[in-house]
């Protein structure tokens, strides 16, 4: 505890003690006098008339070890030295640092975005762009803003012209995939032209697709229908292709209980046929098909547009160059035609695996592409 | 007054001015009245205080004891009486006002209202939402990782978009956003109406607006090319301006162009900030929180920030820069002159403090930190306050001084809060820093961020600040170790030629260049890595503990423990990829490497420091639970205690009567739990080794443990059982330093205190955790954790639930994965909280229950106990080695795996070189169409472009990932690691202790020298390779069968290098190379009998020595090499279809046959159990094919289940290994089984005939299953041919009949009579091998023919000519003497063969 000079005299720890505000005392203290007496004595001193100071606003700076005492230590435990300064300043508290700072307390209650009729509200002044680029929906969008202020709903819908393609983006992949497949092997034909294991890829393929057209060479089961002979078909890629598109026509099977009612109707079993697979077995589309007299006339498969992007940008990619000098992507690509199921062993398989996510990646980036650039 | 003013005019003007000292006279008469010795008695110069003492006493003595104690110090400078107010302090009335202090508050407000009048007042008009702007948790499409800030996102989910919580309507305004990946995101501006989807994000609607860098698109509804590929770490300014109604983006700062123009405006259109991002991307936004990096002029960031602060700050700061060059010598407090009673000196505080105290509440603000403060440090270190990509950054200017007193300052001054605050915010700016993209290879932002980082780092308090609290929580170090790469715009202009292998000859002007450019970006790069390794340095100081405090270094490897423990670690709950693992390892070799020079060797040799063997258990250093060789290190301390305190030279830690056995499994559990009590309420985990339920464990340790604080009600023991299924690293390890929460956790289930020992089980269902450990289980499982806690029970109300312990002990389990998620955020506390409690465990713990063992032995042993990691320095060599097996450890978790990329690179770029070569070969054959040439002229464009690319990545490679000097280090570590092994094998038991993932990263040490790092980096210049590698083959030839090793991880390791050693010619020849008796105790230990036992590997083995001798086995063009267009088996573990080129090995041949010749029952028995896998795997091929068949000749389609057919190939190739092998031991050891004077050859030879027969005939024929299935090319049994099998068999006919062609007689033909008597023997299928027999109208018609020359050779097909000619030939003779043969005189059992053995006594006969 602090300890009268009168009774010490000269024993104690002589220390100064400069305030906040640069006004010194100059005192001796008891060794074992705690920090927390000496900032006691330290506000008698400084502020003898300030009622509302305690020593929890003030902490006790040792610049010589360049820290803060302890407040329940003695000066011995702090070893604090004779004859040095000591620092008694004011503490921030978090409070007032908050308070200072520009973080806001409680966020969470200040994040709540504006709403659509708070956006509403804020830009019914602004002007009208003089050239809109969508200028029709925007006029008739402001007549419904101000019909049904905030509600959400009125600006969306002046919007709803917008969406209706999207259904456009929603094409099947995997016509897609053929598409691109198609296309990517008329351009293995070139590059492997006279490459005997693309030939070997061709003969084995070639003698499964003939098995399989052989194998259909009977009349349909439940019908009286019988595809003509098989056309022959050539030891090429593109041999192979039609091959295939042929054997998967031919392995249709129509749903009997549609073929059935088409059958009463009156139609021939051919027609029946034709037109449910036209329909993928849709009974009335099919009616409708064959009312309309329509044909299988093009069942040949299409490749992309080779002028297009998505060609020229799947033909230039690197990864996919170097699979297209590949016979195995050959066979990966014949194969994936052959049945799409295929396309999982290949794309595990660690050869072809680069050149097939290759070709989903930038098919994925290209599909929105836009028509003109 | 009562008190008087010592502020030292001098000082005061020289910082403020004279007219503030002017002011401060004209108000504070305290002031005023003592200028007039002032000037007089101080005189400062150069900046310095030259004080005399004389002054330092003026006033200011405390009056209350004046006149008893005050010594009159200096009558000359006295103050007047008056002055000096007489009375007591207590009656003193007069106010200290506070003058000093309302003028720097005036001057702040002076410049305040200067800065809003130059500045207007930013503009409000046309944002719309809160002021403070983050992503807009509500909103969000699809599943993220939002930071506390709401700042930065990560993506979880394949396609997720968020945005902003503000929107602008008006105006031009700016974010940015910094890239923490590189993939495909799109980031940009979407209007309120915009409704995202899992497929629809930013820029896929109308009205919404994105930049993918990834894709180089940019997307509105429909896409277009835009903009350049982005990296990670760059900074992406979204730049909106409503006015002209466009939107531009900027990549660090540079302009990508407008990318959207006329976007609708007008009523009720308003954009926010937006971004969606693929699974995994993750960014970092900044709306205005943070000063923009690359702000556009005339564009506002979208939160508001007010400058004034900072003008205020930067007013602050500038007087701060005076008051530190005032400071004597730059230094803030020591031996200054004239000592503490400077007036001066103590003007200088009191103004410091004052300047703080107005300082300290802005540093807490990241905007201010950022805008002013952080470009004020940086200006004291004698950097530039702002740099730009193309600045270089010297060291020239850079002194340390000033940032130190800064600091020393600063640490006094502010409150501790503010200053961690404050420190935290500047190492978040130093990260952003560092992890930016750099243009140029001056790494300019890069060494100014370690620059600064150094400068903390000199500083002792703030060293230990970012040691303890921001380096391996908040920052990551990992991130300041690792160089990033270039970006690929950038390496382009730094690498204008490149080249690669066959572009242009080695010593062409192009490959000169491109090598120089090499060196040059590595000289760059290591001085990066140089300024890096100095900060591992300095925060390995190991000279500032103090006897109560431990040195930075005992606190670093302390804190890099921990970080291991919870984060690194395989396993822990935590466990995510090391970042950086790589550069993080090399960092650390090199200081590892640098500090074992500078403090142990004094030379300049590189080296590293060894590891003595005993660290593995003497505890020094802390494995957790780590894997060891022998299981798990609680229950090696308990099985070896005898040896491990002898080894150590300790008394036996463990008590006399606590001897193993299984049934006290659980009790030494809660012994574990009473020795801990000195911690009142520690949570002790146990693997228990055995399977006792918790009911037993109770009772057990109720009878054996009389301690007294175990029974009372205030200690409870609970003991969970978790079940932990099939995993071997059990559950993470929290243990005594969670030791406050764990009480908290124990004593607040529901139901409270009427949970014992005894009635564990009811409590574990309460706990919810429902598969329990089952009451039987196999005993080799040892898979059950026991948790008990003790706890003093006071703690009950708190309510944090149990079952979230729970939760976080079954990490792993199937059941416990979705109750984890919501735990981390808690486990992270407790990690948080339980640090300050892990001062009193050094070297941290052994395992689950190891803690009395490690107490213990540290306790007896000093020289573990005393490595200063409480103290003082820590001892040097035990400090390097523990930074070593740091290294080894991140290295074992992370490293393998960048450096698979890396090499992945390079092969894929060797498939490059070779398909450019091959069109440019077939574009200078003379016959290609006009067609094929465009074609080919274009891929050789795209290849050559491609290779470009590569070659620079390759040159970085080259020069900063796989170097000469990081190969060194490899090549050191390895030698290392091999050292410490082999010292550790010959301590008998004790190299169960050996960790695990030290057998790994020797093996792996030895790859990535051998193939990875090489040839980038020829090893051949390594000195003593070889040799190194053959004690690396003889260490694991000695051991992938060593007894000691237990777990199941090791073993598996030891086998596959092993097998992956004799495929690789070099690693072979060291195995060739290793002592003959080495060689011969590995082949016996191969050749131990296949049963119980996993064999397929040592089978591999030997099919291994043997591929490239047998019959039709030399594959010179691998058959699958030949077949490129098959679909590759998923995996082929224990085939031969692989396509490593052949490499046999005469030399381990013959030991296998010495082996098997010098004993014959132990050939015997080995050749059966072959043969009885053989028989198995080849039925379950059988089978399976049967099964296969089956399914497709029903005439619906079946769909083949894939596991199906990957079994079915497993086994065919598995018979084929098989078969390998018999044909290798009949060739090369044909004694064993032809020599009829040998013990029990003659029934092998018969079995063996057997099979041979069955499998022909199942084979060789056109109308069994086999052929039936091959006809049908079901994919993913491409590998399924005639060709393995019927060759094998084919050889193995040769190698047993071939010595028979000779002879005349059958009784000389043992071979050949046994085939004959074999009842199910078909001559007919041995013409199969000749394609005899077969219809014509099969699609695969056999015949080895077809395989010349490329599997068999002529001669080798003449040689089976004769064999089976001779066998026809004998056949027919047999056949003839059967004839002659009558039914009485044949075999009644088999009626093939003649009866001539008489059974005894019965006098039955039979045929033999």
């Amino acid at each position: 505890m602090f300890v009268s000079e009168s009774t010490l005299n000269f024993m104690g720890t002589k220390l100064q003690l400069i305030s906040t505000e640069g006004h010194s005392w100059d005192a001796a203290f008891d060794p074992s006098a705690t920090v927390d007496s000496i900032k006691r004595l330290a506000i008698q001193y400084f502020y003898p008339s300030e009622s509302s100071v305690n020593p929890d606003q003030f902490r006790v700076i040792y610049p010589a070890e360049s820290r803060t005492l302890t407040e329940h230590h003695a000066l011995h435990e702090e070893r604090v030295k004779d004859n040095e300064v000591l620092l008694f300043v004011r503490r921030r508290h978090a409070a007032s640092v908050a308070s200072a700072s520009t973080a806001h307390r409680n966020p969470d209650a200040e994040l709540k975005p504006p709403t659509a009729a708070d956006i509403v509200a804020a830009t019914k002044d602004l002007p009208v762009p003089s050239t809109p680029v969508k200028a029709k929906p925007l006029q008739e969008a402001i007549p419904a803003v101000h019909a049904l202020p905030g509600n959400p709903q009125a600006t969306h819908n002046t919007h709803q012209f917008a969406f209706d393609d999207a259904s456009e983006h929603n094409v099947d992949f995997q016509l897609e995939l053929r598409k691109i497949i198609i296309s990517l092997i008329s351009v293995m034909v070139t590059l492997l032209h006279g490459n005997p294991d693309a030939d070997l890829v061709c003969q084995e393929m070639y003698t499964r697709i003939k098995q399989r057209l052989k194998s259909s060479a009977k009349p349909i089961e439940g019908t009286t229908f019988q595809y003509p002979p098989p056309p022959e078909i050539e030891c090429t890629p593109h041999g192979i292709i039609s091959g295939l598109t042929e054997a998967k026509k031919r392995e249709f099977r129509p749903n009997m209980k549609a073929f059935e009612g088409l059958k009463e109707m009156g139609f021939n079993d051919e027609q029946i046929v034709e037109g449910l697979r036209a329909n993928k077995n849709a009974k009335d589309a099919a009616c409708e098909w064959i009312l309309a007299g329509k044909k299988n006339t093009n069942d040949e498969e299409e490749g992309l547009d080779q002028n297009g992007h998505l060609f020229a940008a799947l033909v230039s990619a690197p990864t996919i160059r170097l699979g297209l000098n590949s016979p195995k992507t050959l066979l990966a690509f014949l194969n994936i035609l052959e049945s799409p199921n295929n396309a999982n062993t290949w794309l595990n398989d660690t050869d072809t695996a680069p050149v097939l996510s290759a070709i989903f990646k930038i098919y994925h980036a290209e599909k929105h592409a836009a028509p003109t650039e | 007054m009562a008190t008087t003013s010592i502020l030292s005019r001098t000082v005061i003007t020289q910082i403020f001015g004279t007219e503030f000292v002017t002011s401060l006279e004209a108000e504070d008469a305290t002031f005023g009245d003592r200028s007039s010795g002032e000037s007089k008695s101080s005189s400062i110069s150069n900046g310095h205080i030259h004080s005399s003492p004389a002054v330092g006493h003026v006033v200011g003595v405390s009056q209350s004891n004046s006149d008893g104690m005050k010594p009159s110090k200096s009558p000359r400078t006295s103050p007047p009486v008056d002055e000096m107010d007489t009375g007591e302090p207590k009656k003193v009335v007069q106010p200290s006002a506070d003058v000093f202090g309302q003028l720097i508050q005036r001057q702040l407000d002076a410049v305040v209202e200067e800065s809003k009048r130059q500045q207007r007042v930013v503009n409000q008009e046309g944002r719309l939402g809160p002021n403070i702007v983050k992503y807009d948790a509500s909103s969000h499409i699809g599943t993220f990782i939002i930071s506390n800030d709401r700042l930065s996102v990560n993506s979880q989910c394949n396609f997720g978009s968020v945005k902003a919580c503000s929107c602008v309507y008006k105006g031009k305004w700016q974010y940015e956003v910094q890239l923490g990946s590189k993939g495909v995101m799109q980031i940009g501006w979407a209007t309120l109406e915009t409704k995202f989807s899992q497929e629809k994000g930013v820029g896929d609607t109308i009205d919404s607006y994105a930049y993918d860098g990834n894709r180089l698109r940019k997307w509105n509804k429909t896409t277009s090319p835009y903009g350049e590929t982005w990296q990670a770490g760059d900074i992406i300014g979204c730049c909106i301006d409503l006015d002209e109604g466009k939107i531009d983006f900027y990549r660090n700062g540079k302009p990508l162009g407008t990318a959207f123009s006329n976007i609708r405006r007008g009523p009720g259109v308003a954009y926010f900030p937006a971004a969606s991002l693929a699974y995994g991307e993750n960014i970092v936004s900044n709306f205005g929180a943070t000063p923009l990096q690359y702000l556009v002029e005339g564009f506002s960031p979208l939160q508001l920030q007010s400058s004034l602060d900072n003008a205020k700050t930067d007013l602050l700061l500038s007087w701060l820069n005076s008051v530190l060059s005032l400071y004597p010598g730059t230094k803030f407090c020591p031996e200054y002159v004239g000592g503490a009673n400077n007036v001066d000196y103590q003007t200088l505080l009191v103004i410091t403090n004052r300047l703080i105290e107005f300082l300290g509440p802005h540093l807490q603000s990241g905007f201010v930190v950022e805008q002013s403060f952080f470009p004020f440090f940086a200006s004291c270190l004698g950097l530039p306050e702002k740099i730009m990509h193309t600045d270089i950054i010297s060291a020239q200017n850079i002194s340390y001084d000033k940032t130190d007193l800064l600091l020393d300052i600063m640490w006094t001054f502010l409150e501790e809060t503010e200053m961690k605050t404050c420190l935290e915010k500047t190492c978040v700016i130093l990260m952003n820093h560092f992890r930016s993209n750099s243009l140029s290879l001056a790494y300019p932002y890069q060494h100014y961020s370690l620059y600064c980082l150094l400068a903390l780092a000199r500083h002792r308090a703030t060293r230990r600040h970012m040691i303890r609290y921001l380096l391996f929580d908040k920052t990551k170090l990992m991130h300041f170790l690792h160089v990033r790469p270039m970006d690929e715009t950038v390496l382009k202009e730094i690498i204008p030629e490149t080249w690669w292998p066959g572009k242009s000859p080695e010593n062409s002007s192009s490959a000169v260049s491109y090598e120089n450019t090499c060196r040059s970006i590595q000289q760059k790069i290591s001085d990066l890595q140089s300024l890096q390794v100095n900060l591992m340095k300095q925060l390995l100081n190991n000279a500032d503990g103090t006897e109560r405090r431990p040195s930075s270094r005992a606190l670093f490897l302390r804190k890099f423990r921990q970080y291991v423990r919870d984060v690194v670690r395989p396993g822990s709950v935590l466990h995510q990829p090391i970042n950086k693992a790589m550069a993080t390892f090399f960092c650390f070799l090199r200081t590892v490497g640098d500090l074992y020079r500078e403090e142990v060797e004094n030379n300049d040799e590189q080296k590293l420091p060894d590891f003595p063997c005993s660290m593995f258990f003497d505890t020094s250093i802390s494995y957790y639970e780590m894997e060891r060789v022998g299981g798990i290190a609680s229950y090696l301390y308990k099985t070896h205690h005898k040896e491990v305190c002898q080894a150590l030279s300790i008394p036996d830690y463990m008590p006399n009567n606590a001897t193993t056995t299984p049934a006290q499994g659980g009790g030494r559990v809660s012994q574990g739990v009473q020795r801990g009590t000195p911690m009142p309420s520690a949570l002790q985990l146990n693997t228990s080794d055995e399977q006792e339920t918790t009911a037993s464990d109770g009772s057990t340790s109720g009878e054996n443990s009389p301690s007294p604080t175990h029974q009372t009600v205030s200690n409870r023991t609970i003991t969970i059982a978790v079940p932990v299924p099939r995993i071997q690293p059990v559950g993470p390890v929290t243990l005594a330093p969670l030791a406050e929460n764990m009480g908290i956790l124990s004593t607040s289930t529901p139901t409270g205190n009427a949970i014992t020992q005894s009635n564990g089980a009811p409590q574990r269902v309460e706990l919810g955790i429902t598969p329990l450990l089952p009451s039987r289980q196999a005993p080799d499982h040892n898979n059950g954790v026991h948790v008990s806690a003790t706890s003093s029970g006071e703690d009950v109300s708190t309510p944090m639930p149990v079952p979230h312990l729970g939760a976080a002990l079954i990490a792993g389990t199937p059941s416990g994965h979705s109750m984890l998620i919501p735990m981390l955020a808690d486990f992270r506390n407790f990690i948080a909280q339980g640090e300050r409690g892990f001062t009193y465990f050094p070297g941290g713990f052994v395992g689950f229950g190891g803690m009395e063992h490690r107490n213990a032995i540290q306790l007896h042993n000093p020289a573990v106990a005393l490595l200063g990691k409480e103290s003082g320095m820590m001892d040097v060599r035990a400090s390097l080695r523990e930074l070593l097996d740091n290294a080894i450890i991140i290295y074992s978790c992370g490293v393998q795996r960048h450096v698979e990329k890396v090499v992945g690179l390079r092969n894929t770029m060797e498939e490059y070189v070779k398909a450019l070569d091959r069109a440019n070969t077939s574009l200078n054959s003379a016959s290609i169409s006009e067609e094929e040439r465009t074609e080919l002229v274009k891929s050789v464009e795209i290849f050559t472009n491609k290779l470009d690319e590569q070659a620079r990545h390759i040159a970085w490679v080259k020069s900063a990932v796989f170097t000469k000097e990081r190969q060194i280090f490899v090549y050191q570590l390895l030698k290392t690691v091999l050292a410490t092994l082999k010292s550790s094998t010959s301590e008998g038991v004790l190299f169960a202790f050996v960790p695990e993932h030290y057998i790994s990263t020797l093996i792996n040490l030895t790859w990535f020298l051998l193939t990875q790092m090489h040839p980038t980096v020829p090893h051949s210049s390594l000195v003593g390779l070889e040799g190194i590698l053959t004690e690396v083959a003889e260490f694991v030839a000695k051991h992938f069968a060593d007894t000691r090793i237990i777990i199941a991880e090791t073993k598996d390791t030891l086998t596959q290098a092993l097998s992956s050693f004799i495929c690789n010619r070099t690693m072979l020849t060291a195995l060739e190379q290793m002592p003959s008796d080495s060689q011969i105790s590995m082949v016996k230990s191969i050749l131990r009998p296949y049963e119980n036992r996993a064999w397929a590997q040592s089978n591999w083995m030997l099919v291994r020595f043997w591929q490239g001798s047998g019959f039709g086995f030399q594959y010179p063009n691998a058959l699958e090499a030949r077949r490129p267009f098959r679909a590759k088996p998923v995996q082929d573990e224990f085939g031969i279809s692989t396509n490593l080129p052949p490499t046999p090995s005469r030399i381990l041949q013959n030991h296998v046959a010495n082996v098997l010749l010098e004993n014959q029952k132990f050939a015997v028995s080995y050749i059966h159990s072959v043969l009885n896998q053989l028989n198995w795997a080849f039925s379950e091929f059988v089978g399976l094919l049967q099964e296969i068949q089956n399914a497709a000749l029903r005439p619906e389609r079946v769909f083949i289940e894939a596991r199906q057919l990957k079994i079915c190939c497993t086994c065919f190739e598995l018979t084929q290994a098989l078969l390998r092998v018999v044909e290798m031991v009949s060739t090369i050891a044909s004694p064993v089984i032809t020599d009829a004077s040998r013990e029990s050859s003659e029934p092998l030879l018969a079995r063996l005939c057997m099979l041979l027969s069955q499998i022909m005939n199942r084979i060789g024929n056109n109308t069994g299953c086999f052929a039936q299935v091959i006809e049908l090319d079901i994919p993913g049994l491409e590998n399924v041919t005639y060709y393995p099998l019927l060759s094998s068999v084919g050889g193995i006919l040769v190698s047993l009949i071939v010595r028979d062609l000779e002879k005349a007689a059958e009784a000389e033909m043992p071979a050949t009579r046994a085939l004959l008597c074999e009842p199910s023997f078909q001559v007919e299928s041995l013409n199969f091998f000749f394609g005899r027999n077969q219809p014509q109208n099969l699609k695969r018609i056999f015949s080895l023919q077809t395989h010349v020359p490329d599997d068999v050779s002529e001669s080798e097909i003449g040689t089976l000519e004769k064999v089976v000619s001779h066998l026809a030939d004998w056949t027919q003779r047999h056949e003839t003497e059967m004839e002659a043969l009558d039914d009485d005189s044949a075999c009644t059992i088999c009626y093939a063969s003649p009866q001539n053995t008489t059974f005894k006594p019965c006098n039955h006969r039979a045929c033999k």
